[in-house]
């Protein structure tokens, strides 16, 4: 191979070296990759709501809370079908956050928009929600919970 | 050769060096790698791995790294090492075939190509990493021209197979792969088709995935091909890689339809290229150049498209499909020295 070329080779492997190492450094936290990815991808609300569930799963449930109304925001401007899946989520997530923070009415109101259009999204959450409810308005002895198929600790912390 | 080698292991340390930043990611396992090795009772213990289960390498490895250390730095360094292994791998395959130079440059196209960055940072994605180790042990099988298939080859391929299909369930197209190259014995196919259908049946028994998604079937489809697009595009202009999250589900209309009809046309594109190389004038060579890219990414890639209808294809599911496109690479290379060499001789 001539050397020109070898030279040009060599400085298209050192440009990919570069590359790889912006995408390291991306791929350090969950907030630079999605902040990255926020930056990057076309729909922003997918990548949002990503966001907000990496929050989720970390327990930080008021900053997942905020990624995950923005991801509604967001979705405001995307097709039907995406954008009803990803309302679907945030809805469903939203409501299992407020039931975390024993925020009754919250939960009620965010689980009953739920469409439950998808196996994915059970109502289990809107019933867990209500049984709370009830465990608050009449006692444990009203809910069967066997029913409802949530271990009764969970419920009553 | 001895050339090739050190320039080909002073790749590997520049690629060492690149990636540090990963190795630093502190204890933190990121976005899905918390469900997929932290959360998972097969990798911490819970739960047998059970060796018919597709992926059962991938997870034995997350075991190890986990009765290792735990440390998340420690699971990078062995997603480091597997990707060196593929690479070197590829690089002692390409020196069977070629140059010391062609071989060299194939490497570490597959070394540094910035679409295999997702592969190596995200352990996720490790599954394609041992997929692709897969695929290279069972390209070391295929004999030369000069060779003969032998039992043992033949069995090598079924157990190459297996760590691909061990690695992730797309494994079972490893045989596909290695015919674009030679036809494996028939004595084989028995096997392999009892191999690939016992993975699908246990993938479909874990996963209902087809047909539950949010889009009907041509929409999904065509949304599929979009993503085909991008990944295409992002192996020759690496500019806006992103992270594993449907970047192909695309924010508007417009953007979808203008990407799909990228698609399309790189598709038409590819089936009137192979036409146009099938003509007697053309070179042979160039030919099958193009026969085997355009079918090893087909085979690669394609029946992604039909796996899911949620989740599109994306930047780590490229890995073996850079396998192939760095042995092209590799061939270009040759090719392009032998032309050089001609031209002197004709000068001289």
């Amino acid at each position: 191979m001539s050397l020109r070329r070898s030279i040009v080779f060599c400085g298209l492997l050192v440009v990919w070296a570069f590359l790889d190492h912006q995408q390291a450094l991306v791929w350090r936290t969950n907030r630079t990759l999605f902040e990255h990815a926020t930056e990057m991808a076309p729909n922003k609300a997918r990548v949002t709501l990503n966001y907000g569930r990496v929050f989720d799963m970390e327990g930080q449930n008021a900053e997942a809370d905020w990624w995950y109304q923005l991801a509604w925001n967001q979705a405001r401007t995307i097709p039907k079908a995406e954008r009803e899946a990803i309302e679907e989520i945030v809805l469903s997530n939203r409501g299992h956050l407020a039931l975390e923070r024993r925020d009754i009415p919250s939960a009620l109101i965010l689980l009953a928009r739920v469409r439950f259009t998808s196996p994915e999204f059970m109502p289990g959450r809107f019933n867990y929600a209500i049984a709370l409810t009830l465990d608050h308005q009449c006692g444990p002895a009203a809910i069967e919970w066997e029913s409802l198929k949530i271990p009764p600790m969970e419920c009553n912390p | 050769m001895k050339g090739a080698i050190l320039a080909f292991l002073a790749a590997c340390v520049l690629a060492l060096v690149a990636y540090k930043p990963v190795l630093q990611t502190g204890t933190m396992f990121l976005y899905e790698d918390a469900v997929t090795i932290q959360n998972n009772p097969m990798v911490r213990g819970m739960q047998p791995i059970s060796l018919s289960t597709p992926r059962w390498l991938t997870y034995t490895t997350y075991r190890i790294d986990a009765w290792r250390s735990g440390h998340v730095e420690d699971f990078h360094l062995t997603s480091m090492a597997l990707h060196l292994t593929v690479c070197a791998l590829l690089f002692g395959w390409l020196l069977r075939w070629h140059s010391p130079f062609a071989a060299f440059v194939g490497a570490t196209v597959m070394l540094f190509n910035p679409i295999n960055s997702e592969s190596l940072s995200y352990l996720t994605a490790r599954s394609e990493l041992i997929l692709g180790i897969g695929v290279m042990l069972a390209l070391w099988c295929v004999p030369r021209p000069d060779q003969r298939w032998t039992f043992w080859r033949g069995a090598g391929v079924i157990l190459a197979t297996y760590i691909a299909i061990g690695g992730k369930e797309m494994g079972i197209v490893t045989p596909l792969l290695v015919m674009l190259l030679a036809p494996v014995p028939r004595w084989t196919w028995p096997i392999l088709g009892l191999m690939g259908s016992v993975a699908l049946w246990r993938l479909f028994d874990q996963h209902t995935a087809i047909g539950t998604g949010v889009y009907p079937a041509g929409q999904s489809f065509l949304l599929q091909c979009a993503a085909l697009a991008h990944g295409l595009r992002l192996i020759v202009w690496p500019i806006g890689l992103t992270v594993d999250a449907d970047v192909a589900a695309t924010a508007l209309t417009w953007q979808l339809l203008a990407v799909s009809l990228i698609a399309a046309v790189i598709l038409i594109a590819l089936v009137a290229a192979i036409a146009v190389m099938d003509a007697p004038l053309l070179n042979a060579n160039w030919r099958n150049d193009w026969t085997i890219l355009v079918a090893w990414i087909c085979i690669s890639v394609g029946p992604r498209l039909f796996a899911h209808s949620w989740e599109w294809i994306n930047e780590h599911q490229f890995y073996v499909a850079m396998i192939g496109i760095s042995i092209i690479a590799a061939r270009v290379a040759q090719r392009m020295e032998w032309n050089e060499m001609d031209s002197r001789a004709y000068a001289s």
